[in-house]
């Protein structure tokens, strides 16, 4: 008898040992099973994961017997996917017409997502984390340069760098603005030597534990649009995903949903650019197939975020939806099996109610002007027309 | 408000809404949100720095400026490429 030792890792083949090559850990759930065939395609032997004697079949030569060696035991014996200890927490912090998420680890690590509006220049933000006792931020992301997203980086990183613990590494796509918000936010990663680390697809965050942090988006070479190359980040913590887009538009999405399918899978989805029709177009969310959107925008958007071409198709696929505009700060929390949403405000969570209590799309184009600074009418260089209405 | 300023369009919302944010050394003191067609080529499309002039609160007039655009982004980008690194370069 002839025995053949195969092996899921990787080494070199001999005339008895088989590798496979993978350096990730493949032989791990219930269901998995391992099939030795001959060169004709007939099955010698099944060995089904976490079935330790292992089936000889009828057919075949039936004189090799199949063996796992020690790197393949090991693998056995880990955690299965579901078994993750401890609690992960996302605060969608209500900052008006803007962005901003902490996320923290069941390993104490916090992660802020975008800071909100230039005009609180992170006030909202600083208050938040205060009230929750941080005075460390691990991770600071901007998802893109847009000063609704990064208007509070540069008072959050001169906060915490003065008065707190600091920032552990800020994180950028690598497409910079021409505002002076992104400007003051480089001063500030220069002046406290904060470490700054552009990321692409293929990326994982380096956060501590059983959470795992894959960078989607960008790809390595940015094109100059600021939106279009937001950071798109998708977390696992045991049977939990989350997947955050940024400010990506539909064209976009299609392109992910093309190049990762399946790998954008999520449960709980933060919408795209507050809810615009720019983004959450139905090809994107039929792969994603959230249960939970959350959505970030001011009650009174001065854009009509969130669109209701968007929170239509919500309703369609029946998707619990949360708004910062109705429901104030949102905070999710999983085990890596369970997840609880608790809000500042009580609102139902029905889409169709959400929709209900926007601006319908008549009353939000006529909204601009939506200051009383725009709409000069002797103008020059530029097209005289007061406001033109839009539609 | 009145005089002329320095404005950054920011972004374009929806392809619709131009934010404008105006400074004053070095700092962000006000945001417009005008119709994006009222901007001056090729800040329509590309963004840019503009020479923004207000009278009563109004704008009357907003001008595109090619020079102080192309220095800042040249400044930008060389800050931006002096500060960071790639993450899958970190040596940790």
């Amino acid at each position: 008898m002839e025995t053949v030792r195969v092996t899921t890792g990787e080494g070199e083949t001999t005339e008895t040992e088989l590798y496979w090559g993978y350096n990730v850990n493949i032989w791990r759930g219930d269901g998995d099973v391992v099939r030795l065939v001959d060169a004709e395609g007939q099955v010698v032997m099944e060995h089904g994961y976490g079935d330790m004697e292992g089936t000889e079949s009828d057919g075949g030569t039936g004189d090799e017997t199949a063996d796992t060696d020690d790197e393949t035991d090991n693998e056995t014996d880990g955690d299965t996917q579901s078994t993750v200890d401890g609690e992960l927490e996302i605060h969608h912090i209500d900052v008006g017409q803007g962005d901003s998420t902490l996320i923290i680890t069941p390993a104490n690590e916090t992660v802020l997502i975008d800071s909100g509006d230039w005009r609180q220049d992170g006030s909202a933000v600083i208050d938040y984390l205060e009230a929750q006792g941080i005075d460390r931020i691990d991770h600071l992301v901007a998802t893109h340069a847009d000063a609704d997203h990064i208007g509070g980086h540069a008072a959050v990183i001169e906060h915490f760098e003065r008065t707190g613990e600091g920032i552990g590494a800020a994180y950028d796509s690598g497409v910079p603005s021409d505002s002076a918000t992104y400007n003051n936010y480089l001063d500030a990663v220069d002046e406290h030597d904060v470490e700054l680390l552009l990321v692409e697809r293929g990326d994982e965050l380096p956060i501590e534990g059983d959470v795992s942090t894959q960078v989607l988006h960008p790809p390595a070479e940015t094109g100059s649009d600021v939106n279009e190359n937001s950071i798109v980040l998708a977390f696992e913590f045991g049977d939990f995903e989350y997947v955050t887009t940024g400010d990506i538009d539909t064209d976009v999405e299609q392109q992910l949903v093309e190049e990762l399918g399946s790998d954008l899978e999520g449960g709980v989805y933060k919408v795209g650019h507050h809810g615009s029709s720019t983004s959450s177009s139905e090809a994107l969310l039929d792969t994603m197939a959230p249960e939970t959107a959350i959505i970030s925008s001011a009650y009174d958007s001065q854009y009509g975020h969130p669109n209701d071409v968007v929170l239509e198709r919500f309703v369609e696929r029946d998707i619990e939806t949360y708004w910062t505009g109705v429901h104030g700060d949102i905070v999710v929390r999983t085990d890596g099996t369970a997840t609880a949403v608790e809000t500042e405000e009580s609102f139902s969570t029905a889409p169709e109610d959400i929709l209900e209590e926007t601006p319908d799309a008549d009353e939000t184009t006529s909204r601009l002007p939506p200051s009383p600074l725009v709409a000069g009418d002797v103008a020059s260089g530029i097209d005289g027309a007061v406001a033109p209405a839009l539609g | 408000m009145d005089g002329t300023y320095t404005g950054v369009v920011d972004r374009i919302e929806d392809g619709e809404i131009a934010v404008i944010l105006l400074e004053e050394d070095g700092q962000v003191i006000e945001q417009l949100d005008v119709a994006a067609d009222r901007l001056p080529e090729p800040a329509r499309t590309d963004g840019g720095v503009l020479s923004v002039t207000l009278e009563d609160g109004e704008i009357v007039s907003m001008e595109y400026r090619p020079e102080t655009t192309r220095d800042r982004r040249e400044s930008t980008q060389e800050k931006l490429d002096r500060l960071s690194k790639r993450l899958s370069d970190r040596e940790e």
